[in-house]
């Protein structure tokens, strides 16, 4: 005998049957155990969806918990290549003297710069026919290594966990002093290492 | 990311992905608010217990262990808050998840959402998740049958869809069909 079929079953469900064919479905589904389970998960599936009266949430209930969240803003990332070139704030070479005190070459020039959110305070002082930077920054994530060179050369100290550096000296000349932070790269062009 | 599982969208929500979030609250916001109109509260407590149901989503995002039974858990949550809310008992914080024992102390009706109501509006909300996912000549064909108070006659239902009548009957089976496979893919 041939299977009753999906149609079939689901004719006899919605009542679409005529007289006749509804009570030969039914002859022959009283003897295909089957086709009752098929038929009773169908009239299930039907049920469900005819019995649902839910509702969408108003829109403005929606949006509201949609700006619960709040996004992440991404880390940083590492971007050698953010430069920023610092800003010279104060140089005490450029300062009046107090009143009885003389310039003297073993004085250091301190040096104030400003780097979008960083600052840089720099101290420069001069011995036996070489020059000795030293500095301090100011700000977040300093982990780093900041060089010092100029055409003829190139040297380099790590920022300890003060945010202080001390570079090796160097000859007189002008220089580039480059300090490479995890996030930027601050920048002093012309770092002026002269009597 | 429209068709993405539950837990893959809980799990960019973790990191904060705010897309993810949108997408899962608008994928349960039927069922999410069908519970406490169910249980009896109005327009705006339905409401209130919507945001608290969020409110706990997030908050317990990080310690959902099985991101992919999301509707049974906001079924489940949305359920205790609209008995909080019927008892005026507001409370301010939202409150972890309770364990079954503390569930059952919360019970102050059991007669109001007993399980089997809410298994069958989650099941409910289950059928439509995989009505969306079905091709727009079957949905449109199944919400025509199913959907409406009254079942749209056969010509209807041709003149709307602008299919022959007698394809309407074989279609329909094919549709329940493909609804079934959703659902199936959907249990696992």
């Amino acid at each position: 005998m041939k299977p009753l079929t999906t149609e079939q079953l689901l004719d006899l469900i919605e009542n679409r049957l005529p007289p006749a064919e509804e009570a030969a479905v039914r002859a022959r589904l009283a003897v295909d155990p089957a086709a009752q389970a098929e038929l009773q998960s169908l009239a299930e599936l039907i049920n469900l969806m005819r019995d649902d009266d839910s509702v969408d949430a108003p829109e403005y209930v929606i949006a509201r918990a949609v700006r619960l969240i709040r996004p992440i803003a991404p880390a940083p990332a590492p971007n050698l290549f953010r430069r920023i070139v610092a800003t010279l704030l104060r140089d005490s070479r450029q300062m009046p003297l107090a009143a009885g005190l003389r310039a003297a070459q073993t004085t250091p020039r301190s040096l104030a710069y400003s780097a979008d959110e960083y600052e840089l305070d720099v101290q420069i002082t001069s011995r036996a026919g070489f020059w000795q930077v030293r500095g301090q920054i100011f700000g977040a994530d300093l982990a780093g290594v900041v060089t010092l060179a100029n055409a003829d050369q190139s040297v380099q100290a790590p920022i300890n966990e003060l945010g202080e550096f001390d570079m090796p000296p160097v000859a007189e000349g002008v220089y580039t002093l480059r300090v490479a932070l995890p996030a930027c790269e601050i920048v002093i062009e012309r770092l002026e290492l002269l009597p | 990311m429209q068709d993405a599982d539950d837990a893959w969208l809980v799990a960019a929500c973790r990191q904060g992905d705010a897309t993810a979030w949108e997408i899962l609250i608008r994928r349960y916001q039927r069922l999410i608010y069908a519970i406490p109109r169910r249980a009896g509260l109005d327009e705006d407590g339905a409401a209130e217990v919507f945001q608290r149901v969020c409110m706990a989503l997030l908050e317990h995002l990080h310690t959902i262990e099985r991101p992919d039974r999301l509707g049974a858990w906001l079924a489940t949550t949305a359920r205790r808050e609209s008995w909080r809310q019927l008892r005026g008992r507001r409370t301010s914080a939202i409150e972890p998840l309770e364990t079954d024992e503390e569930r059952e102390v919360t019970i102050v009706d059991p007669a109001l959402l007993p399980d089997e109501q809410l298994e069958r509006l989650e099941r409910q909300h289950e059928v439509r998740l995989a009505l969306a996912r079905l091709d727009e000549r079957c949905r449109a064909l199944l919400q025509m049958l199913f959907y409406r108070p009254d079942p749209a006659p056969y010509d209807v239902v041709a003149r709307e869809l602008q299919i022959p009548e007698g394809s309407i009957g074989p279609t329909r089976a094919r549709c329940l069909q493909k609804l079934r496979r959703l659902l199936e893919e959907s249990a696992g």
